[in-house]
């Protein structure tokens, strides 16, 4: 690299790089070549138009790879928030089934621009996620890739890594078994159960609560291990993860940044609000004690710092946990990779001594709906006073119902105010956009 | 008796009590009441089990257990 590059820096504003942001999201796939069992091809669509979120980090000097260009009063919308308008690049074809980078990849024009681009000063190509497409796509265009390689990712992704990380490091933990069969599975639920209520079961390669189980009696074990049973079938899992389950007040997450140079920084603790094994939303800032935010800091960067020795870098993420004494349980698992939840780390900066809540909402329905239409709607039920900081959409094209076939999402992000006002207005906002996809009134 | 037990394993899969499994019909939209891909490979492997049948991969499709009747479909589909 020409200079010391810290992404966290640029995002910051802090330098006058220029980045190329790529959302593939998905980039599990490729590292595992293990995909959903059950096919939804409209879930793949709208997850495939989640990207818009990365222009919660952009800069106006940047490059952003998107499957469509954003609608303009979106556009308008994130300018008036404070946010900053990137160039737009768009691949040509617009397959639904195939990832952004081979859309990319195939698209020559689109790979001769990247070409020119990368023969500026300073350009740095930051994709989701690490896998052999978005490698191909920096060798291919000159561009300098920020992160691991393919092989470091699929490795510090992996359930069993973080488990091992757990363990070397001794932070604390809950019990755990590696399993290689239902029968393994079924011995560790009996051993487990002495010492906790429940077990989780977990695919070493799952992602989005896809191949993970909350097991809290024989009968849930039984249909687990059906399911284990049939997967076993199709597809090649050597090693399943049980462990304890902890209970706990609270889900945390945890950002970390590791530049090329060693350098670490744990740029953000938020809390996570998960439904059963999904994420829904975040709370920024998390409701814990500044000891707690402490130990958030340190662990984030001692597993930094041990990540970089293992030769990661780029930005990771830990999912962790208060439990019900109030210590924080540092890895339940590690995403070497951005989630969803990278893209909000910046959130508190703008908006300080506020509370955030960000979250998603699913609709579907016969009727139109679009982000002009959500917008309006909530504009007349005076949801975006205050100059919207109070109520923001931060991802239009989910909500074009002609984009898979009526199923629709809402990202919002909700600012002022105590938690439980917040999940008021989430609830309200939920009314509201049935009520477009529904056509009630 | 087919739609009585998947309405059981429905019950079950799909958490729903009994007041709202009474007044689902075969063309309701199993999506809305929560269907997704995690609980929709639990559904298969009941269906299977009780059915004695094994899908093709190229079946396992959202779509294609989006409603009770489209269930059957695909269940009578392997049974023949």
């Amino acid at each position: 690299m020409d200079d010391k590059f810290h992404l966290l820096n640029h995002i910051r504003g802090n330098d006058d790089s220029i980045v190329i942001w790529l959302f593939n999201i998905g980039v599990e796939k490729k590292w595992n070549g293990i995909d959903s069992i059950i096919r939804d091809d409209k879930e793949n669509t709208i997850v495939n138009h989640i990207e818009e979120i990365n222009l919660l980090v952009t800069k106006k000097q940047d490059y952003m790879i998107l499957r469509k260009p954003p609608l303009d009063s979106f556009v308008e919308s994130l300018l008036d928030n404070g946010y900053e308008k990137p160039n737009f690049l768009c691949p040509k074809c617009e397959d639904e089934t195939k990832s952004i980078s081979e859309l990319v990849l195939e698209d020559t024009e689109l790979l001769d621009s990247l070409k020119k681009i990368s023969s500026l000063k300073n350009v740095y190509f930051v994709p989701y996620g690490i896998s052999d497409d978005e490698m191909e796509i920096a060798k291919a265009c000159g561009l300098t890739l920020v992160g691991g390689t393919t092989k470091r990712s699929r490795e510090v992704n992996n359930k069993i890594f973080s488990k091992e990380v757990a363990k070397k490091m001794e932070l604390p933990r809950a019990k755990d078994f590696m399993c290689h069969n239902v029968d393994e599975i079924r011995e560790s639920y009996d051993k487990l159960c002495k010492d906790y209520s429940k077990i989780i079961i977990k695919m070493p390669c799952n992602s989005s609560g896809q191949g993970m189980w909350i097991v809290d009696s024989e009968k849930k074990l039984k249909t687990v291990c059906m399911i284990i049973d049939r997967m076993s079938r199709t597809q090649n899992v050597e090693e399943w993860l049980v462990e304890g389950w902890i209970d706990k007040t609270l889900d945390l997450n945890i950002q970390v940044y590791v530049s090329e140079y060693g350098e670490v920084e744990t740029f953000s603790v938020k809390e996570q609000i998960i439904e059963g094994t999904l994420y829904v939303g975040s709370v920024i800032p998390a409701r814990i004690n500044d000891e707690q935010y402490k130990d958030c800091i340190e662990y984030g960067n001692r597993i930094g710092h041990y990540l970089y020795e293992q030769g990661y870098t780029g930005v990771f993420g830990i999912d962790a946990l208060v439990d019900l004494n109030g210590t924080v349980i540092p890895i339940i698992e590690i995403n070497g990779r951005f989630t969803l939840s990278t893209y909000l780390s910046f959130v508190d900066v703008k908006y300080p001594h506020k509370m955030s809540y960000c979250f998603y909402l699913r609709a579907h329905g016969t009727c139109e709906c679009s982000y002009d239409i959500v917008l309006k709607q909530l504009k007349n039920e005076q949801m975006l006073l205050e100059q919207q900081t109070c109520c923001f959409i931060y991802n239009a094209a989910t909500l074009d119902s002609g984009l898979a076939d009526g199923n629709v999402r809402l990202f919002c992000m909700l600012t002022g105010g105590e938690f439980e006002s917040l999940d008021n207005q989430k609830k309200y906002i939920d009314k509201v956009l049935n009520t477009i996809v529904r056509g009630g009134t | 008796m087919m739609e009585e037990y998947l309405k059981n394993v429905l019950m079950e899969v799909l958490e729903l009590d009994e007041s709202t499994i009474e007044e689902i019909d075969n063309e309701s939209d199993l999506i809305e009441l929560g269907l997704d891909s995690l609980k929709a490979i639990e559904l298969v492997v009941y269906i299977e089990n009780e059915y004695d049948v094994a899908v093709d991969d190229d079946d396992l499709l959202i779509d294609n257990l989006a409603t009770i009747n489209n269930i059957i479909n695909l269940i009578n589909r392997y049974k023949d």
